[in-house]
């Protein structure tokens, strides 16, 4: 486990202040257009606010599916024999920032022709079919 | 990472699973949700996502009671933690909620079941609640509250229990003598009931179990939650023999304590039964302070002479016949006299109506009672299960999501060394 999501807030409040500026600057050059409305605004920066959290956990996700060694298959769920590895497929995660996207690493049971996700552990793990 | 197979991320989850559960349709759960969380699911997948959960939740629930089962005897009626204190008062109260249940298509049609009302079902609810009270050396509260003395509303409250009552009985604004208004403002005044139990933290349990079943998983959550170590402990119940069988099983130790409402149903109908109304009233309040003092040995023998006057019902008169009303408020009064002394559970500091019970039940029922409304027998146990683990305050679904994330998550993580 990390740092709490508070003390992360904290930590980096400079820096996200600096990015929020030079965002401020590229969207409105001009300064905020006389008449906007507050919710357009809140709006805009909520949309910038979860692209940055989505790309944020997608750009994790993604690293540590990669960081599963090509060699670690382990056993197959359903039967518990030696599994064989598949090509990586794409997985999709509504999250509430909106929906990520990763490849993750496959293995395949050769015997119950079944494939899994060798990173995974029990909850939710279930073989499926390629 | 603790993701699994439903495509939505454990934060996801439990705000499809919260909507679905606190909404009063999938449907409006998914309109909620999008609305509210900026979420796009359709009903179906917040069914099934409330389903898989319930269905989770419903396997940990007979796992520890099977667990708690296997228990010695004694062990069963312990302290569950000693390092957790014991409440100061406990209090467990059952009753029962409906429900309709979708019959299978596999079912065969039994001819002797009732046409009409097929699918109405009952589910079982009880409430586990802990209580902060003094004992007292005399009753804290020896004259009725006024609001039981109210004719209009509580023949209202009487026939919202579903209670028979005498044919053309009907009440106007009373009106009082000065010297009542007085007492009545008074009584107004008070913020609460003198001596009344100030209640702590409740946790509820629901399911479509019969009460064979629903017995040890009350036992279980009760025990769970120390409450056989507590100072005082009460079993509340509506008189219904089923809900006694409960407590002589499972809650020995518990004083079983009958709901005031429920006796009061029972008193007011048979006061006015068969009597002028003005005789009837003037009986009426006498009879309801003597079972608030718990004196039932003054009025069983009034109410046996009473039946005896009017006769044993004959067989197929109506509930509202006088001598039905006074024959069953006899019948109920004396099986359930032994646990009316009123006067003794308010120095004992314990609870005395099961408006607890009655409050959760109406809560499960804007989720799941409706004539639009009919569920799957998995279903119905998956909702009542969600639906009571969200009104319980002992945060039973964050501690459920955690443990579940921390499961899932507790493969070995790589990380690239730098």
């Amino acid at each position: 486990m990390g740092k709490d999501a508070a003390e992360i807030r904290r930590e980096f409040h400079t820096r996200l202040n600096e990015i929020a500026r030079e965002l401020t600057r590229k969207l409105y050059p001009q300064g905020l257009p006389r008449g906007t409305k507050f919710s357009e605004l809140e709006a805009v920066a909520g949309a910038l606010g979860d692209e940055m959290a989505r790309q944020l956990i997608e750009i994790n996700v993604q690293e540590q599916a990669d960081d599963w060694p090509e060699e670690e298959l382990g056993e197959c769920p359903a039967c518990g024999g030696p599994a064989r590895k598949a090509p990586d497929q794409p997985r999709v995660l509504l999250t509430t920032r909106g929906e990520v996207g990763w490849k993750q690493r496959v293995a395949n049971c050769p015997r119950c022709r079944r494939a899994f996700f060798p990173s995974e552990s029990s909850v939710g793990r279930r073989p499926f079919r390629l | 990472m603790g993701v699994d197979h439903s495509g939505f991320s454990p934060r996801v989850q439990q705000k499809i699973v919260h909507a679905g559960v606190n909404s009063v349709s999938y449907q409006q759960a998914s309109r909620d949700l999008a609305e509210l969380a900026d979420l796009s699911v359709a009903p179906k997948p917040v069914e099934r996502m409330a389903r898989k959960i319930g269905q989770e939740r419903t396997d940990q629930r007979d796992a520890a009671v099977e667990s708690h089962k296997r228990l010695p005897l004694m062990a069963k009626d312990a302290v569950a933690n000693p390092k957790r204190s014991c409440p100061q008062v406990a209090m467990v109260s059952v009753d029962g909620g409906r429900l309709q249940i979708r019959s299978e298509p596999s079912e065969p049609k039994q001819d002797t079941q009732p046409k009409q009302d097929t699918h109405w079902r009952e589910s079982k609810v009880a409430v586990l609640e802990t209580y902060q009270s003094d004992v007292h050396q005399a009753d804290p509260d020896p004259h009725v509250p006024q609001c039981f003395l109210d004719l209009k509303r509580t023949k209202e409250m009487v026939r919202g229990l579903g209670h028979s009552l005498p044919v053309g009985l009907e009440f106007g604004v009373e009106k009082q003598t000065s010297k009542q208004d007085e007492a009545a403002e008074e009584r107004d005044k008070r913020e609460s009931r003198p001596g009344r139990p100030e209640r702590l933290v409740r946790s509820v349990l629901a399911s479509r179990q019969c009460a064979e079943e629903f017995g040890p998983m009350v036992h279980q959550a009760a025990w769970a939650r120390n409450f056989y170590g507590a100072g005082r402990k009460a079993f509340l119940g509506d008189g219904l023999p089923v809900n006694w069988t409960i407590q002589r099983r499972h809650f020995g130790s518990f004083t079983p304590i009958l709901d005031f409402v429920h006796a009061l149903s029972y008193v007011f109908s048979a006061a006015f039964a068969g009597r002028p109304q003005a005789e009837g009233e003037e009986l009426y309040k006498r009879w309801i302070q003597v079972v608030w003092l718990g004196e039932m040995a003054t009025i069983l023998p009034e109410l046996e002479v009473r039946s005896a006057e009017l006769g044993s019902p004959p067989s197929g008169c109506a509930d509202s016949d006088p001598r039905n009303l006074v024959f069953e408020s006899l019948r109920y009064l004396t099986n359930n006299a032994d646990k009316m002394r009123y006067e003794y559970y308010r120095r004992q500091g314990l609870p005395i109506m099961t408006s607890a019970v009655e409050s959760v039940i109406k809560m499960i029922n804007r989720r799941v009672k409706g004539t639009e409304k009919f569920w799957s027998e998995p279903g119905a146990e998956a909702i009542l299960q969600l639906r009571a683990d969200y009104l319980s305050e002992t945060e039973t679904m964050s501690r459920f999501w955690l443990e579940r994330e921390a499961q899932a998550s507790s493969g070995r993580v790589y990380r690239r060394a730098s």
